[in-house]
């Protein structure tokens, strides 16, 4: 079978040729950020000598450290929460049994069909008129538009955990809140990790919604300094590039470390 | 009184109710008031406004500019989805061969669905910029010389480029989960009866994955749908209006210009063409679907 192991070497070339062009702009990114500026030469071309100064001046300038702090604790905070109303809501769903419950369940889900672009700019007059157009906006947001996926992850999940097993904590003398605290949540575990890498995913890029919502810049994301420091990075190249590098730098590290779980967990969390 | 579940339904009641809160200020709120406001005049600012009923939706139908957005964005949704579907199941049918490093392949191709869209375009603006004319130089293709973001007719296809270089990984995987579902005795019984690859792949896989493109196709859509953060960084909507996506004509009219209500009816809009799609697109899809 001659023809079948040409065939064969073709589709490797061309996988291979595919994953590279899946690292090009990751290459590019390091090449031209360890570059010294005005080097000249070819733009793909590795640097001649390593040089860690754009990644100095761009903490410096782009207010890196800033950013960074002001992403982790809008990621955390809003991690936490979204776990925690998720599971609350999805369990009290999932443990009555009348039709108005039936109608909740539904009610949650629908929201995946409004995304946040449509209801901005209500959203923004609203926010404004509460004084809420900062970071604990922002974060409440995020909690709110977590809701429709978590609730729909958490009440399929639920469904599988017996109810004997709370009848037998009732029995020992649980009330509710301990009952889901200590015995349901941490049965939730793999739900929950899946939450965690969707939800951190989503936050640590998102855009659009820091964008509107943040007033102040002292409270900005990472996303949104690179996007408010374009007109100084389009001059230089080498400031840009090791900019950006360093925004990607956190989720590249997280990511090299855990693959295969972010992969099971997005593709999971897409699929059902 | 307690109910079957073991207990009474205020507990219930007071598991849900926070999140409860949080849906209807933050989200169901919001979306009746927008659709209100959207019926009248207002600026966004002023005391007083008038109810003009549909007049707004009417004019945004007018309106070159507003045409011109909603085509793009349709037409920049559809085009993109369907060739990164194409691209992510013929990467994911030859993934699933036995190969050495195949892990490691799937975690190279999986890379651009963690990273930031707006970071993923201003790099590929430089690649635009800068290493496609190196490119086209080099190799004498004239079309690839000059940046193709600036050139109002080749626009569309960079930033289709993008889009499905970021978003086929996603489909990518999703597709080589619903390969490794289909039993291999299938393919052992098919070859027996002398099937060739191609009866193969178009007599069991494609219906067997049928649920897998329902997916990765509504997925891409909605995706597509809403795109933002990519045009700003790529193109900022230009040359002229020619890359506006709808996400962008809200954030333009109804931020920047002050002109509200035709903001709001933008938006309803978008909700109702995303709505449209998704529905339109299970009833179609699910038609084609099989069970084993």
């Amino acid at each position: 079978m001659k023809s079948n192991r040409y065939a064969n070497w073709a589709i490797q070339l061309l996988v291979w040729l595919g994953a590279g062009l899946m690292l090009f702009p990751l290459y590019l990114t390091v090449t031209v950020a360890l570059k010294k500026p005005g080097e000249g030469g070819n733009i793909m071309t590795f640097p001649k000598e390593i040089y860690f100064g754009n990644f100095k001046q761009a903490v410096e300038l782009g207010r890196y450290f800033e950013g960074l702090l002001n992403s982790t604790f809008i990621t955390v905070i809003s991690l936490f929460l979204i776990i925690l109303f998720g599971a609350s809501t999805a369990y009290g769903i999932s443990r009555s049994h009348s039709k108005s419950s039936r109608l909740l369940y539904y009610f949650f889900i629908s929201g995946m069909f409004v995304p946040f672009q449509v209801l901005m700019l209500p959203l923004l007059k609203q926010i404004s008129a509460v004084g809420l157009l900062n970071k604990y906006g922002v974060i409440l947001l995020y909690t709110t538009y977590s809701l429709f996926q978590s609730v729909f992850l958490y009440t399929g999940y639920l469904k599988s955990i017996p109810k004997e097993l709370e009848e037998a904590a009732q029995v020992d003398g649980y009330g509710p809140f301990r009952l889901f605290w200590k015995i349901i949540f941490p049965l939730l575990k793999p739900m929950t990790a899946t939450l965690i890498i969707l939800n951190t995913i989503w936050i640590w890029n998102d855009f659009l919604l820091p964008l509107v919502m943040l007033s102040d810049p002292g409270e900005y994301t990472l996303p949104l300094l690179q996007y408010v420091f374009q007109t100084q990075y389009s001059t230089d190249f080498s400031l840009a590039f090791a900019s950006y590098l360093l925004v990607m730098l956190p989720i590249l590290l997280v990511y090299s470390g855990l693959q295969k779980y972010i992969i099971n967990g997005i593709v999971s969390g897409a699929v059902k | 009184m307690r109910q079957k579940g073991g207990r009474a339904s205020w507990i219930n009641a007071g598991f849900i109710l926070p999140g409860l809160l949080l849906l209807i200020v933050f989200h169901t709120y919001p979306l009746i008031s927008g659709f209100v406001y959207s019926l009248t005049d207002w600026n966004g600012v002023a005391r007083s406004f008038d109810f003009i009923g549909l007049d707004n939706y009417v004019s945004l139908l007018t309106d070159a500019r507003i045409l011109n957005t909603l085509l793009f964005t349709f037409k920049y949704a559809l085009v993109c989805a369907v060739i990164a579907n194409v691209v992510a199941l013929a990467a994911a049918l030859a993934l699933n061969r036995k190969m050495r490093f195949r892990n490691m392949l799937r975690s190279i191709y999986f890379l651009p669905s963690v990273l930031g869209l707006l970071i993923i375009g201003y790099i590929w603006r430089e690649i635009f910029g800068k290493v496609i004319p190196l490119l086209g130089n080099s190799l004498h293709i004239s079309f690839l010389q000059s940046n193709l973001l600036s050139d109002s007719d080749l626009v569309f296809w960079a930033v289709a480029l993008v889009t499905v270089w970021q978003s086929a990984p996603l489909l990518l995987v999703i597709y080589l989960a619903g390969l490794q579902t289909i039993p291999t005795d299938l393919y052992e019984a098919a070859s027996i009866d002398g099937a060739n690859r191609f009866n193969e792949f178009a007599k069991i896989t494609l219906p067997l994955i049928m649920p897998s493109i329902t997916i990765c196709f509504v997925l891409a859509m909605k995706n597509n749908l809403m795109v933002y953060d990519l045009l700003v960084a790529l193109t900022g909507g230009g040359p002229g209006f020619s890359t506006e996506s709808v996400t962008m004509l809200i954030y333009n009219v109804g931020i920047l210009n002050n002109r509200y209500a035709y903001g709001l009816a933008s938006s309803i809009l978008l909700f109702i063409i995303i709505l449209l799609t998704a529905l339109l697109q299970v009833v179609l899809l699910r038609r084609k679907e099989v069970q084993l």
